[in-house]
């Protein structure tokens, strides 16, 4: 899954958006990392919308223009929730292995060099 | 100009249908994050309209099969072409050799000599064939690749002046010059083998077109170059001095023919802009060939049957309901 896709979902699984609060909420997330573009939003909101992930919820107009609003479906929550766990597996394992990694180099070989 | 209509100028970068569902919408949300913008933001905003449009725009092509797909049927028509020509000139020598071509003094000699092409033209009528009676893909592409691999031989043969053996040579034959006409038609057959560009795209392409219309262009060509060959026999026979004006005229029934089926198709054709492009250029392939020679007529007859054809096949790839985009129903494919 991709970035994009992960945080418009993760945005999503709280309460329904629209287009415009989905970019807000996706940088408030990624604690101001990721600002994502129109174009790739709209993008990715296809990609979703296309394999059921996300759904419209409702249309309305606004200022004169058509303001939809999306909400993730159940697929789209699943499909979340497993490539969550498969993230916090890996980081699990990678976090594991850095915490051996300063290990050895504490316990290495006389160096006389403390951490 | 103002940053709603350079937004829209940018959105154009999307196909229309797509413009039509989204293009408000994404307007909306453009502006209302205008303000919070730098210039950078902007560009870089741009570059991803431009970006994701064209995606889209390829997207809806390769879901249409629509421009692979016209390129092999534009080199199917071309296979059909080139066997009806094939078959035209070894129904000429065949006439030849029973003496029915109606010039007795000029062919007053019991040995027949034979067009040292017909090789290539024999591997085009077969390819042809191949088509109308439904052999798989895979074995006419093989086919007509091997046409062309014989015709370039058969060129090179020439160009080396008889230095690279040629099978058609066996015997008694004409002497072929390699002039403008002799490469145009090794230009129409590499063109028709490559693109059918394989047999997966040739198998698509065949489907989409009913054998009866393969089978009914075959028969109008063939019917036609056969009238004109008899004709221009008959003309022979009983005109002492056969003008060869005329009897390019009467070659010319296939180009009356082949000029209906062109208007035809054009009256009913939707743009499918890259066909024509193809077709017009292989069309001044045999144009470029000027001169009185009857078959440089001829290949311009042909041509037109080729393009009226596939200009009328394109209004029937048109009625399968490919082109449509439905936003949030994904790509079935």
């Amino acid at each position: 899954m991709q970035e994009p896709t992960f945080l418009i979902l993760s945005s999503l699984v709280d309460r329904p958006r629209h287009g415009y609060a989905l970019l807000g909420e996706v940088e408030r997330l990624s604690g101001g990392r990721v600002q994502l573009r129109v174009g790739t939003l709209y993008a990715a909101l296809d990609r979703l919308c296309a394999t059921r992930l996300v759904e419209i919820e409702s249309e309305e107009v606004v200022s004169g223009r058509p303001r939809r609003t999306y909400r993730v479906s159940a697929g789209g929550v699943q499909a979340l929730r497993e490539e969550t766990e498969r993230m916090l597996d890996l980081a699990t394992k990678a976090q594991a292995r850095l915490r051996r990694r300063v290990m050895a180099v504490d316990a290495g070989p006389v160096t006389g060099v403390t951490l | 100009m103002s940053v709603e209509s350079r937004y829209r100028l940018l959105l154009r970068a999307y196909p229309s249908a797509y413009r039509i569902e989204r293009a408000e919408e994404m307007l909306g949300v453009l502006l209302a994050t205008q303000p919070r913008r730098g210039a950078r933001s902007t560009a870089a905003e741009a570059m991803s309209l431009v970006g994701h449009g064209l995606v889209q725009r390829l997207r809806l092509v390769r879901n249409a099969g629509g421009v692979s797909t016209s390129w092999c049927l534009a080199g199917l028509s071309l296979v059909m072409l080139l066997m009806v020509l094939g078959a035209q000139q070894l129904v000429a020598s065949g006439l030849r050799a029973l003496g029915l071509d109606g010039t007795p003094e000029a062919w007053g000699m019991q040995v027949l000599w034979v067009d040292p092409r017909w090789p290539v033209h024999a591997a085009w009528v077969l390819t042809g064939l191949a088509l109308l009676v439904g052999c798989r893909a895979g074995l006419i592409v093989a086919l007509a690749w091997g046409a062309a691999g014989l015709h370039l031989w058969e060129v090179a043969s020439i160009a080396s002046g008889g230095t690279v053996p040629w099978p058609g040579d066996a015997g008694p034959h004409w002497v072929a010059l390699l002039g403008p006409t002799e490469v145009g038609w090794l230009l129409l057959s590499l063109a028709a083998a490559a693109l059918l560009s394989g047999s997966a795209r040739t198998a698509r392409a065949r489907a989409r077109v009913s054998t009866c219309r393969w089978w009914g262009v075959a028969t109008a060509g063939l019917v036609g170059i056969g009238l004109g060959q008899l004709l221009a026999v008959g003309t022979y026979a009983f005109v002492e001095e056969a003008a060869p004006a005329f009897t390019v005229l009467l070659l010319g029934l296939p180009m009356a023919l082949a000029a209906g089926v062109l208007i035809h198709g054009l009256v009913q054709a939707p743009s499918d802009r890259l066909t024509l492009v193809v077709l017009v250029c292989l069309a001044a392939v045999p144009l470029a060939v000027r001169g009185t020679r009857p078959l440089s007529m001829l290949s311009v007859a042909a041509t037109l049957v080729a393009t009226g054809w596939v200009l009328a096949s394109i209004r029937l790839v048109n009625k399968t309901p490919a082109r449509t985009v439905s936003i949030g129903q994904g790509p079935e494919n």
